[in-house]
């Protein structure tokens, strides 16, 4: 903060951006509220209260919410408890019902992937347990974590989910061969089951021996989604599940996480758009700086209750 | 889905191995009408028996590039692993022993090469950069830089013609073609080599072992440098420190211009296949042409150039 006075005392222009509201009060002179990718004002921070910026950072029209169908829920399936990593999670704890989409929100940097990383056996916790139906797992690797019944959809698709190079076919039965599969592969089956998942997400391709990076990136978003349909799990944890994905496509994604949930499946759900998590969750577990501070029911909580539990003002 | 067939007829054309079956046919036919003696039955068989050791070790080669990583010290490692059969081929008369040692030793080799990279997070390229050396010296120091033969002992392999024309040595290295694409089209470690090598993050969220797949295809090169080695061995009847030096860059090059990137994830063993045989096809060629040998060289390199041409600028119209 200093070094930035200093800068802006020497006659240097700066821009600062950040979520931190208290942040730009303390140094900022005047304040721009971006939304959606739109301005929605300028005002002089000595003019404004922290109040009013948030309510300028909220407040979608209805057509931007998804309305979902309700799910009755079942019994506590999936529990996470005390889970904590040094310098990244700390004490984190929640619970999934059957049948329950469990939203997982916050800013940038405030725990929810590494949350989800220790869950799936990326990395290994300093303390807690996790549990699912009533029994205790220890995951070492993904690849346990999904013996268990454990799936991941991850974040950025191109980075860590998508193999370049390789046709809709591979991309599509990559898990189901080589976790359920014997040493030999079924090619018969495995363009049948391709196809059927092709047909069920409705994935626009011109045949399943196209290249996945051929596709729209809603495509893609469905293919990678759709390598976890082949087998069942229990557990379903989507990173950011419609990033980068048109409308269409987000709103059959959606389609396909109630019809999960309808069966079932726990859900965990990570998203940084107020909307999806809104519409999308029955309960949302806030996070900031690492550590899990409230779990609130979406249906009784509105945007700006939510960016200040995310900022925390 | 009906458009399959449609796409089909499109993906032959684009593939780098008919480009290169299409170069082939109109070489051999030029050098048949410059001379006509190309097309006999014995340079025909001799082309094949040029080329039988190299298709071997660049069916390992592959298996190994498709999965990320490389190996140069194959050469090397066959100069190494040659010795050691030899010597003790020598020493004990009998061949099957030796020609065992010698394979176990050079699918050691190659594991060692990929357990350094993966142990110590170094790209293999580096490691087996270093592993050269290493097994160069250890050449040198047990055989004393001399020559190890032994003529007539273990020449069946190496002279023995199916039906009285067909090399058994061409034979073997149709075997490792046929060994290697069952294993990428067929199999589970297939998948992962191509997994692994496409997208290493990917593979692992999905469950897979990267660094045991990949150590996989480093044993796999190893078993088909130590059988290239045992074909070489039975066919020169000699060896020494330097037997198969150089053979690496020729694998390498076989393999890319056979349209398997070096970046991995993609490739086919058709692809090798018709690298390997446009090499013995060049290098007959020239021969037959009285080309100056030292020319041969230049011309390898220029055709690795010319096939990194043709990939780039058929990914150009997809990737821009």
């Amino acid at each position: 903060m200093d070094i930035i006075r200093g800068l802006r005392n020497r006659g240097i222009g700066i821009i600062y951006i950040s979520h931190y509201l208290e942040e730009i009060f303390e140094i900022g002179d005047r304040v721009t509220i971006l939304k959606d990718g739109a301005s929605m004002g300028t005002y002089r921070v000595d003019e404004v209260t922290v109040e009013e910026v948030v309510r300028k950072m909220v407040g979608r029209d209805a057509s931007a919410f998804f309305s979902r169908r309700p799910v009755p829920l079942g019994e506590v399936w999936f529990e996470v408890k005390n889970l904590t990593r040094r310098g990244l999670v700390e004490e984190v704890s929640f619970a999934v019902r059957k049948g329950e989409i469990f939203g997982l929100g916050g800013l940038v940097g405030s725990g929810r992937s590494e949350v989800v990383g220790l869950i799936f056996g990326t990395m290994p916790p300093d303390r807690g347990e996790i549990w699912l139906g009533g029994k205790r797992l220890v995951i070492r690797s993904p690849r346990e974590a999904i013996r268990q019944g454990i799936a991941l959809i991850p974040e950025d698709r191109r980075k860590l989910a998508m193999l370049l190079g390789r046709d809709l076919v591979e991309n599509t039965a990559l898990v189901h061969n080589d976790v359920f599969r014997g040493p030999i592969l079924g090619r018969r089956e495995e363009t049948v089951l391709t196809y059927e998942i092709i047909q069920k997400l409705a994935v626009a391709a011109q045949s399943e021996s196209q290249l996945v990076e051929e596709l729209s990136g809603g495509n893609q978003q469905k293919v990678v989604i759709g390598r976890w349909l082949l087998d069942e799990y229990q557990v379903y944890i989507f990173d950011e599940p419609t990033r980068g994905v048109d409308i269409g496509a987000k709103e059959r994604i959606y389609e396909l996480m109630v019809e999960l949930a309808e069966r079932g499946k726990s859900i965990i759900m990570i998203s940084s758009s107020m909307p999806e998590l809104l519409s999308m969750s029955d309960r949302i577990g806030v996070m900031r700086h690492g550590r899990m501070v409230d779990i609130v029911e979406s249906r009784k909580v509105t945007e700006e209750d939510l960016i200040r539990a995310f900022i925390g003002v | 889905m009906k458009k399959n067939r449609l796409r089909e007829k499109n993906v032959l054309f684009r593939n780098q191995w008919f480009f290169l079956l299409v170069v082939e046919i109109g070489l051999a036919v030029v050098t048949g009408i410059v001379n006509p003696r190309f097309f006999t039955a014995s340079n025909l068989m001799n082309i094949l028996e040029q080329v039988a050791v190299l298709g071997v070790v660049a069916s390992g080669m592959t298996l190994l590039i498709i999965s990320g990583e490389i190996d140069i010290s194959v050469g090397a490692n066959i100069g190494l692993s040659s010795c050691v059969m030899a010597m003790m081929m020598k020493a004990m008369g009998s061949s099957f022993l030796p020609v065992l040692v010698g394979i176990f030793l050079a699918i050691g080799n190659s594991f060692l090469v990929g357990v350094t990279s993966r142990g110590f997070k170094a790209p293999s390229f580096i490691t087996s950069l270093a592993f050269i050396s290493v097994f160069q010296g250890i050449a040198l120091a047990i055989t004393k830089g001399s020559f190890q033969t032994i003529y007539g002992q273990f020449e069946t392999i190496g002279m023995t013609k199916v039906a009285r024309i067909l090399p058994l040595s061409f034979i073997i290295s149709i075997g490792a073609y046929c060994i290697v694409h069952f294993l990428l089209t067929q199999t589970k470690l297939g998948r992962r080599i191509y997994s692994v090598g496409s997208n290493p993050q990917a593979a692992y969220l999905s469950g897979i072992s990267v660094s045991r797949t990949k150590l996989t295809a480093f044993f796999l090169n190893g078993l088909f440098v130590g059988v290239a080695t045992m074909v070489l061995l039975s066919r020169i009847g000699a060896a020494q420190p330097s037997t198969g030096s150089g053979i690496e860059l020729r694998a390498i090059g076989a393999v890319v211009i056979g349209g398997t990137p070096l970046s991995g994830g993609k490739g086919r063993i058709i692809g090798t296949l018709f690298g390997v045989f446009l090499m013995g096809i060049i290098s007959n060629t020239l021969n037959m042409l009285r080309v100056n040998p030292y020319f041969q060289e230049v011309t390898f390199g220029l055709l690795i150039i010319a096939s990194l041409a043709v990939s780039a600028f058929s990914s150009y119209g997809r990737n821009r």
